[in-house]
């Protein structure tokens, strides 16, 4: 019987100790059923809405930046390439986010780590996304203005700069993690053994 | 519930510390982006013919337009509206009404904030004339300050912060009206050298230009020195109209003793407006203006960043003129 099986075996047993029909281990199986449905609700509903905040905090600043043009009287089209930008961005992100979530989530001893580190990266990109922007483009203006002068889109300079940050906000995700979680070792990969069928795990 | 770890309280610390930290940082992040004008903006790509414009005795068309000085997208798009206005009505001057460099030094910038933006009007061989802003050279007169300002009249060759120019029916007088600048270590040189130069004017139309504006109903407002120590000077004299930028939107008043002062500082962004009783238009725009003398008879134009005509209205030169 495998553990799915063993596990749907434990549910149904649930409804039978309602009714008052308890046994020394079923307490036992009823924390491993709902500290299975908690990673799975975790995985499920939370990875998801990391990922669309992450979606959104990348988008944002496009997003103010287009406000500001069309308040000023400029068409609506300003400020699409850059929405558009930023928006494929966010949508890869958001397909790391999610996946990331998956495997920490399966993986991890505590769920709060998973928690804890997706937060600390999403400070970290929220801070990133917004203001590498304004320090680059404030600060240097000087600098990239060459990149302008020399035919460079200023599609690339924005892209750099979420990439930068999304990239800072990964890192940060991961070596919190780790550090929370130091004996989390991932999955063995599966390797062809001498004479095994593909997908053996050793 | 369980406690937490050692780690996990100060993972978890630090990053509510930083969300908290994260918040007020991006509320100041977010206005500076919704404010500034911090994307560069391309040359606009508009041919134009060189030296079209008329000028005799009588007759001058001209434009003005103030705080151009990002180098960002919505300083280019004022800039190719000027460039597409010139294609229908040749222009042959453009008042440049301060600040005209910012977020770094005009030798490092006067490229990016205006070869750039207005290389076709450049190549037109279009006139540009330039009343020194606060952010031209600071507001202390500073030597670096000043070494700055130097530098952004050399390349625009202009002659000095405050001198009169002359085309056609009209004179031009530009004044420095930054703080140090107008009273020059506490004296009224320059108000003396305008009454002067005013008083012994024979011409049909007289016009002030200058970066802060005496009356304003925009973010900064009306500017009080001005009010007290300029504003006699311009009535005794008749002067015409006042054209200043700071306030990043358009303003026109109504006749005051004679006067229309007029604000056009939307050149790359905008800034909120509180209509005073002294207000006859504006509003809150990427905007420029053009202006159209013919004889005694001048009509100056408030053109959008579209192209739409924002505000329209005539002056007739002062009588005996």
């Amino acid at each position: 019987m495998s553990d799915r099986q063993r596990t749907l075996t434990s549910a149904d047993h649930i409804s039978t100790a309602d009714s008052g029909e308890e046994s020394p281990d079923s307490a036992v199986e009823i924390g491993a059923v709902r500290a299975g449905l908690t990673r799975r609700h975790t995985h499920r509903f939370g990875s998801i809405i990391f990922a669309i905040i992450d979606f959104v905090v990348i988008l944002a600043p496009s997003f103010v930046l287009a406000g500001t043009a069309r308040q000023g009287g400029l068409p609506d089209s300003q400020g699409d390439d850059l929405m558009v930008a930023s928006a494929l961005i966010g949508a890869v992100h958001g397909v790391i986010v999610w996946t990331r979530l998956r495997d920490e989530t399966r993986h991890a001893h505590r769920i709060i780590d998973v928690w804890i580190s997706e937060f600390d990266s999403l400070v970290v990109l929220a801070l990133g996304a917004t203001m590498l922007l304004v320090i680059v483009l404030g600060g240097f203006a000087e600098q990239h203005a060459v990149l302008v002068n020399n035919g460079w889109p200023v599609i690339a300079l924005w892209t750099g700069v979420q990439v930068t940050a999304v990239a800072l906000s990964e890192l940060s995700g991961r070596v919190v993690f780790r550090w929370l979680e130091p004996s989390t070792r991932p999955p063995p990969a599966c390797v062809r053994g001498p004479g095994g069928e593909p997908g053996t795990r050793l | 519930m369980a406690r937490l770890s050692r780690r996990q309280f100060i993972a978890g610390g630090l990053g509510i510390t930083g969300a908290v930290g994260t918040g007020v940082t991006l509320d100041k992040a977010w206005s500076l982006l919704a404010r500034e004008d911090l994307i560069p903006g391309a040359a606009p790509l508009v041919e134009l013919v060189p030296n079209a414009w008329m000028s005799t005795g009588d007759r001058l068309t001209f434009a003005a337009v103030g705080d151009t000085g990002s180098g960002g997208r919505q300083a280019a798009a004022v800039a190719e509206r000027m460039a597409l206005t010139y294609r229908e009505t040749p222009f042959g001057l453009v008042c440049m009404l301060g600040d005209i460099c910012y977020y770094g030094s005009v030798k490092d910038r006067f490229h990016d904030v205006f070869i750039r933006p207005m290389t076709p009007l450049i190549d037109a061989d279009v006139k540009f004339e330039l009343a020194v802003g606060n952010h031209d050279g600071g507001l202390h007169y500073s030597d670096e300050s000043l070494e700055e300002i130097d530098a952004q009249l050399s390349r625009l060759g202009t002659p000095s912060r405050y001198y009169v120019s002359h085309h056609g029916p009209a004179e031009f007088y530009y004044l420095d009206s930054s703080e140090p600048g107008f009273f020059e270590d506490g004296s009224l040189t320059q108000l003396g050298w305008l009454d002067d130069q005013l008083a012994s004017s024979t011409s049909q139309w007289k016009f002030v230009a200058m970066h802060h504006p005496v009356y304003s109903c925009g973010l900064h407002g009306s500017t009080n020195r001005l009010t007290e120590f300029l504003e006699p000077i311009l009535v005794r004299h008749h002067v015409d109209m006042v054209l200043a930028g700071h306030d990043h939107n358009y303003e026109r008043t109504v006749p005051i003793d004679g006067v229309t002062y007029i604000v056009s500082g939307g050149g790359c962004k905008t800034t909120s407006v509180h209509p005073q009783r002294f207000t006859d238009v504006a509003t809150s725009t990427l905007e420029f203006m053009k202006f159209d003398i013919d004889g005694d008879r001048l009509i100056g134009e408030a053109i959008h960043v579209n192209g739409s005509v924002l505000d329209r209205f005539e002056l007739r030169a002062r009588e005996g003129r």
